[in-house]
Order: structure tokens, then sequence, then C-alpha cells
């Protein structure tokens, strides 16, 4: 805490969940590819998700990875129809863009795959969870690269606050052959880690709190950690100097968060690269 | 605790119909900014005005010089300065930047080199989209897209509402925004329901629906104690989902009727004078709202405006608040264009109507059963 500074929000947390590669033993393997100065990029996948009870054998097999990774973490916290549901995700149904747009390319715009076409609409994991367990609340599926877990977080505790209702939250990351391309192909270095983490989120009064506190800018504005970082990456990696760096990915800061609640104290902060600094406090 | 009011105290729009004003007396007079399309795969479609004026928008940020998807929004914005001191940027998009990404993606599945390599992945996520806009405005705030198909821009609303309800944001500008991309033309053509027309919603013939492109954008901010008469209240908004079926919904709109009447909250029904409804054009989606409206809000009015700008998918929400709010600020229900015979029951009409309309809703619907809905007040 900072003394003498109340918290930004504060919110209950009555339910954690995880889903990671769990020690190592991913099911589909971590690679480490060279960047062009000599760095690599190190992925971690995470265990392939196994099917709750609550999901169809059928549904479950139509259901894109991404989808999966949501519906394993968030399944255990469900309690009733009227959980609200906010999923955060950097990049989105990706790899179900691509197979969509494989069909559409490959066999014709008469034989584009419909499926595939409903797996990459970005809500389609939301909206999953929404059919298999009965939800009937307020749900949304939010993307803010690099910094989804802090704006997914954040999003989260302002709609308990402004509701008073219970809220889950999950964070995902896939790790598909094509996002994997993709950030190769970008030339990003760095470690990103595939998983999905769920919290779920009440109203004060339970147990365990979880409470945000803004920091001060450090130096820079956030416009200027924006367009600095914008910098860094984009224009860097055109010019053949600095790669764009990831750090972890929305997952690993997830699943620090998942560890702290699990402790039952802790605090966590957010990375100096990302704009509008916060820190977070479990106790 | 009452809650804080908020409001709507500054919007814009950029359709095929064209901009803020121009479009909306386009839409009055009838007008349709569909036209026939280039091909025999897709038929009709709309695609925005004036993004060809725009030039680069955060030239670093992405590989290729400026996507569409930023260009239509930063064009709907059009200069427009806000205070940055707080300020949170939300965009409501299906694309984002897609469209310059799907070439690649056409490289990459075919096993070619590919030209652009970040717009494979890197630069079409689509938060890059509010990254953009929230370093072109200088904002301070939150910046982050959301994506919940053609709900996208009611529900981007109800998050700008909670934020600013929670102290995360001084004021938010929620932008909706769409480029057409073959993602989109061609996953709804894939399911079937993309009409061999011009769309017409609520008509008793009507054969699907036609994508179009658009941004839109609201600025929502705490209602000053001030406010006067003119000054539109953001009343609420509500989100719930069918859980029913992946891509139709309930055919008797119930979790839409939730939606409706968490965004009214304490305002009766009966106060309701216009909906903007959804309006796809599809059988099962004007059938639901067919089935609800009339009981649910039985003095509204009711309009659709698809048949005019298309189905602007993520943009919807915002573009259609637009138009629903120069309603209200100016006491006409435009005409349902494409509309000859209405469904039973639905005040829907083809021509323009006097009407003074004080509360309002626009609806939208969308795939995976989602609902949502936002009511406004014109304030006297």
């Amino acid at each position: 805490m900072i003394p003498g500074v109340p918290p930004a929000m504060r919110v209950g947390v009555t339910g954690a969940s995880l889903w990671d590669a769990g020690g190592g033993d991913s099911g589909r393997g971590s690679d480490e590819a060279p960047g062009s100065n000599g760095a690599g990029l190190s992925l971690i996948a995470a265990r392939e998700p196994e099917r709750p009870e609550r999901f169809p054998p059928g549904t479950w097999r139509k259901m894109s990875r991404l989808a999966r990774l949501v519906a394993r973490a968030a399944e255990p916290l469900v309690h009733g129809p009227a959980d609200a549901l906010i999923v955060g995700v950097s990049g989105g149904e990706f790899a179900s863009s691509v197979a969509f747009l494989r069909s559409y390319y490959l066999r014709g715009a008469a034989l584009a795959s419909p499926l595939a076409f409903q797996n990459s609409v970005h809500n389609a994991p939301a909206a999953h969870l929404s059919i298999d367990l009965g939800l009937t609340g307020w749900s949304e599926t939010l993307l803010a690269g690099e910094a989804t877990f802090w704006r997914t977080l954040e999003r989260g505790m302002s709609r308990v606050l402004a509701s008073g209702a219970p809220v889950i939250v999950v964070i995902a990351e896939e790790l598909s052959p094509e996002v994997r391309d993709g950030m190769k192909a970008a030339d990003v270095q760095g470690t990103w880690l595939e998983g999905a983490a769920a919290f779920r989120l009440e109203p004060l009064g339970t147990a365990v709190g979880l409470s945000w506190w803004d920091r001060p800018q450090r130096g820079a504005g956030a416009a200027e950690i924006r367009a600095a970082a914008t910098e860094g990456d984009a224009a860097g990696a055109e010019r053949g100097g600095a790669a764009i760096r990831v750090h972890g990915g929305p997952f690993r800061e997830a699943a620090r968060l998942f560890g702290l609640i699990a402790a039952g104290y802790g605090t966590l902060d957010s990375p100096p690269h990302l704009p509008q600094p916060a820190w977070l406090e479990v106790c | 605790m009452m809650a804080m009011r908020l409001q709507l105290s500054r919007w814009g729009a950029l359709t095929s119909l064209g901009d803020t004003e121009a479009g909306f007396a386009r839409l009055c007079e009838g007008a349709s900014g569909l036209v026939p399309a280039m091909g025999a795969e897709i038929a009709w479609l709309s695609a925005a005005e004036g993004v060809e004026r725009v030039g680069p928008v955060a030239p670093v940020r992405f590989a290729i010089e400026a996507p569409r998807g930023v260009g239509l929004a930063d064009a709907a914005l059009g200069g427009a300065i806000f205070d940055p001191e707080g300020l949170a940027v939300i965009v409501a998009t299906t694309a984002g930047a897609m469209v310059e990404g799907e070439p690649v993606v056409g490289e990459y599945v075919r096993g070619e080199p590919l030209s652009t390599p970040r717009a494979f992945f890197w630069d079409a996520r689509l938060h890059n989209v509010a990254d953009a806009l929230a370093e072109k405005l200088g904002a301070t705030g939150p910046a982050f897209a959301v994506s919940t198909a053609c709900t996208s821009g009611t529900v981007a609303v109800g998050i700008a509402a909670d934020l600013l309800r929670a102290g995360r944001a001084r004021r938010v500008l929620v932008v909706g925004s769409d480029a057409l991309c073959r993602s989109t033309l061609f996953g709804f053509r894939s399911l079937g329901i993309y009409a061999p027309e011009r769309c017409r919603p609520f008509d008793v013939a009507r054969q699907g629906m036609n994508i179009g492109e658009a941004a839109a954008w609201v600025l929502v901010e705490r209602l000053d104690a001030g406010a006067g008469p003119g000054a539109i209240e953001l009343l609420g908004v509500g989100v719930a989902t069918d859980a029913q079926h992946l891509t139709a919904p309930d055919p008797a709109g119930k979790g839409l009727g939730r939606a409706i009447r968490a965004a009214l909250g304490p305002v009766d029904p009966h106060e309701v004078d216009h909906v903007n409804a959804h309006g796809t054009g599809t059988q099962p989606n004007d059938a639901a709202e067919a089935t609800l409206l009339p009981g649910l809000l039985p003095n509204a009015l009711v309009s659709a405006t698809k048949g005019a700008t298309g189905h602007t998918l993520g943009a919807a929400g915002v573009v259609e608040l637009v138009l629903l709010i120069q309603c209200l600020r100016t006491g006409v229900v435009p005409p349902v264009v494409g509309l000859t015979q209405p469904i039973h029951g639905v005040a829907v009409s083809s021509v323009l109507r006097r009407h003074v309309q004080r509360v309002g809703v626009s609806t939208n619907l969308a795939f995976g059963g989602h609902n949502a809905a936002v009511a406004i007040r014109r304030l006297e």
C-alpha cells in the first residue's frame, strides 16, 4: 500500500483459476527462434486444455484453442447465470481468422468456411461460455496488446464497482502456429507465455481484497510513453535496429496475480514500458 | 447512492452517406449509400466517403503507411480536439487494421514470402487502432479495443460509463470503426445471410444483410449540473446474452428485452419515443425485434438505418447512436430505406415522420446471442 493514499479501486476476490504450461509439460512444446540481432523469441505453450464436463464433446471439438483455454480457466468460477464475463486477449482469434482466410484464398470465396468464420469472431470464446454455461448477463471481449492484463483487470474492477455484482475476468493468450509465425515475422524478441487465468471479482466483504493504485507517471506522461514505445518498436524494427521486445505477455502477469491470490497477499507492479502505470495489492 | 449522471457531449460520424450533418440529411431524404459491388460473389455494399483525404496516422506504429481501419476513424474525428488529461480512448471494431493484413495472410497460406511481415499479425491486432488514436490525441487515460461483433459500439459506450463512474477517466472517447474487408464480407456470405439485393430491414420479403463501412464517435463525460436544454443524457447501457445459439437470436428477443430494461434503468419503457433498431434485414434478427419491441416499448416509433448505411458491424452501435442523437435533436424519424411491406405490428415507415422525441433507445444484436441497448434522453 501507499501510506496515506487510498486505492483508486478496491474489490474482493472469491476465486481464481489458472491453466498454464504446468511445470514445463506443455503438450505442444516450446520453441526459441533467433531474432535478427541474435537475441531470441522464447514461446512457452500451455498444456492442451481439458474439457470441462459442462461442455459437450461436439462443441468442444469445434471451439478454437483460445476458446478452450478461456473456457478451461473460467468454468470453475461460474456460479450462476447472472455472472458477468470480461475476457481480455492481446491478439484475439487470430488463428481462426487465418483459418477462414485460408479457406477463402485456397478454396475460393464460394467455399469459404462458415465454422472458421464463426470462430474468428473475437468474442467467440465468451459466446461459447455463455451458451454452454448458461450465462445471460454482461459479457465483453477487450484487446489491449501488451497492456491487456492491466486494462482487463481495470475494466473488471470498474464493472464490479459500477454494477455491484460479480464479474469473472479472464486473461488468455494462445500460441497457435499462426501466432508464432506472426511474432517471428515481426521480429519480436523476448518471452511470451500461453495460458489463461480467471479471477472472480465481487464487491468488498470477501476474505481476499484486491486494491488498485495508480502510480505517478515515471517522468514522462502516458502519451510520451506510448509514443516512445511505438518508436522503439515499429520504427526501430523497420530500420533494422532495435527489434520489438516483449516481456512475457499479458498471461505472465495474470499468472503472477494468481500466485499472489493463492498466497493471500503480495503486490504486483505494472512494467515500465506500459502507459498508465499501476500497482496491485492482494491482502 | 445515486449513480453519476453522464452525457454525450460531442459526436460525429462518417458513413457512405457522408459526414455527420450531410449524412443525416441524406438519410432523411431516403438515400442509400449501398451500391452494387464489383464481382459476382458480393452483390451490394457501401464504402465510406472521404477516407482518401486522410493523411498518415501514427506512421511509425504500422509497417504500412495508413491502415484504412485507422484512417477511417481519423477521418470521422475530422480533426476534433479533446482535452487529453484523463481522456480514455475505446475503439469498437471487428476488423481493426486487418484490411491490409489480409493479402499478407494470403501470401502466408500459399507459402509465399511475406511482402509486409509485420502486417501479417503484429500490426493487425485490434488495439493498434486505439493506441494510434490515443497517441495522436495525446490521451493520458486507458486505450483499448472492444470486440463483441455487431454490438461492439454499444458495449463500448457502456464500458465508458463504468470507467467514468469508477473514476478511471475524466472523459471517454468512444470510436466505432470498421473498414470493408474480405473476412467480414465473405464471412457473412459463407453463413448464407448476405442479401442478393439492397437490404430491406423489417420488410416481409427481406433476404438478408449488406455490409457497409463507417466510423463514428461520441464523447462521454459527466453531466454538468448546469447542462441546459438540448443536452443529451446517457441514461444507460444494457448488455445481455441469450445463451442459446452461436449465430441466431432468441426468437422472442428475450435477451434484448433484458438489455433494453437494463439500459433504461428506472425510466418507464412507456416513455421511450423512438427506437433505432438493429434491423439487419435478416429473417431471424428482424423477427426477434419485431416480436419484442411493440410490447416492450409500445409508444416508440421504430427506425432502422442499415438499408441506407449497410451493416457497419463493430461501428454500428456508435453510428446508430449518433443518428439517434440527431433524431432526438431534430424531431424527425428517418424513413426505413428499402421498406415496402412492413412486418405486421412494427412501427416502421418508409417515409420520414416528424415526432417530438425525448427518450430514445438504440439496439444491437450480435453473434453469440449477444444483445446490447443504449438509452438516451434529451434534456428540456
